[in-house]
């Protein structure tokens, strides 16, 4: 289910060209298997699972949806990311950020992932991988 | 009489076409794409200017929008000063992980002599606050590795950040790293 859904999600990514790297250095990651990231090697879960769903930890962002949303909204950010601003990235780990697509934005309506840290709504998700583009560290929304 | 039951049907059933999409829709959003909001609801009717960076003077530790920001180059400009190289980091977070705050089991720092500095290096992961006293030992550490350092990269990154701290403490507010 999480696959076709990666899928869909992609589909609408590439088709509204939500995908592009905005300039940025391309995406290492955009050829990695996205149905086989690995969030247990380096506690990827327990710390998202922790710190990023459900009520979360004050001031940290929070995402709306559950587990399998997270983790196609990872998939998608694996495969149509694009690298995060240089300041986020550090040695040994690849920062990347993709934006949910908003294929109905025409009728004002906006499709939000979650909550930054200052408890905003935000379209954008933010996924920390190793050099590996497998095992996950984090991943949480950040501000659009 | 048929002509008024025929209207009727495709009224009754152009209503549950309606509702069942928009249940199906609000579900499945909920699901995966988690959340919509219209536009008399949305923020984006009210715009505020955004403020960007990875350092971010807020309110209060946890909760509060960003009064100011920068984008402060902390990798590798200032930790590269302070000794802490790729190597230094990638031995570091193969040995204790991305969530060890710059202390190892031993109470040994990333950074010795930089106990703040430490705790700033996997920002990325875990955000950190400082308020009140942090924000003097990170103005020391900070003018420590100005007068050690002659690369200009080095002194214009700490420059931004020592303004932020400045600001931070003389408001008594908090000082957000991303």
């Amino acid at each position: 289910m999480s696959e076709l859904a990666t899928c869909t999600t992609g589909s609408f990514a590439w088709t509204f060209g939500l995908a592009p790297n905005n300039g940025t250095p391309a995406n290492p990651c955009r050829n990695a298997n996205a149905a086989n990231l690995d969030y247990n090697t380096a506690n990827g879960y327990d710390h998202i699972m922790q710190n990023h769903v459900g009520g979360g930890k004050a001031g940290k962002s929070v995402y709306a949806g559950d587990w399998t949303a997270i983790q196609v909204l990872n998939s998608s950010t694996l495969s149509f990311g694009y690298m995060a601003p240089s300041i986020f990235q550090r040695t040994g780990s690849i920062t990347l950020q993709w934006a949910a697509p908003q294929p109905f934005s025409w009728l004002g309506i906006s499709n939000y992932i979650g909550y930054d840290p200052s408890g905003k709504l935000t379209t954008t998700n933010r996924l920390v991988v190793l050099s590996n583009c497998s095992t996950v560290v984090t991943s949480y929304p950040v501000p659009d | 009489m048929n002509k008024r039951i025929v209207v009727n049907a495709a009224l009754f059933c152009a209503v549950a076409a309606v509702v069942i999409c928009a249940v199906v829709w609000r579900n499945w959003s909920r699901r995966y794409i988690i959340e919509w909001r219209l536009p008399f609801r949305s923020e984006a009717s009210n715009p505020v200017k955004k403020l960007n960076g990875n350092v971010c003077i807020v309110q209060q530790a946890n909760t509060a929008e960003p009064l100011a920001c920068a984008d402060v180059y902390l990798f590798p400009h200032i930790y590269g000063a302070i000794g802490v190289d790729e190597q230094r980091m990638v031995e570091w977070q193969n040995k204790n992980g991305f969530d060890s705050g710059g202390v190892d089991r031993s109470g040994a720092l990333l950074a010795p002599g930089y106990p703040i500095f430490s705790r700033l290096a996997w920002t990325i992961v875990d955000p950190v606050y400082l308020e009140g006293p942090e924000l003097s030992e990170l103005l020391e550490e900070s003018k420590r590795v100005a007068k050690e350092s002659n690369d200009p990269a080095v002194r214009a990154n700490l420059d931004k950040l020592s303004a932020l701290a400045e600001r931070a403490q003389a408001e008594s507010k908090v000082l957000r790293f991303s």
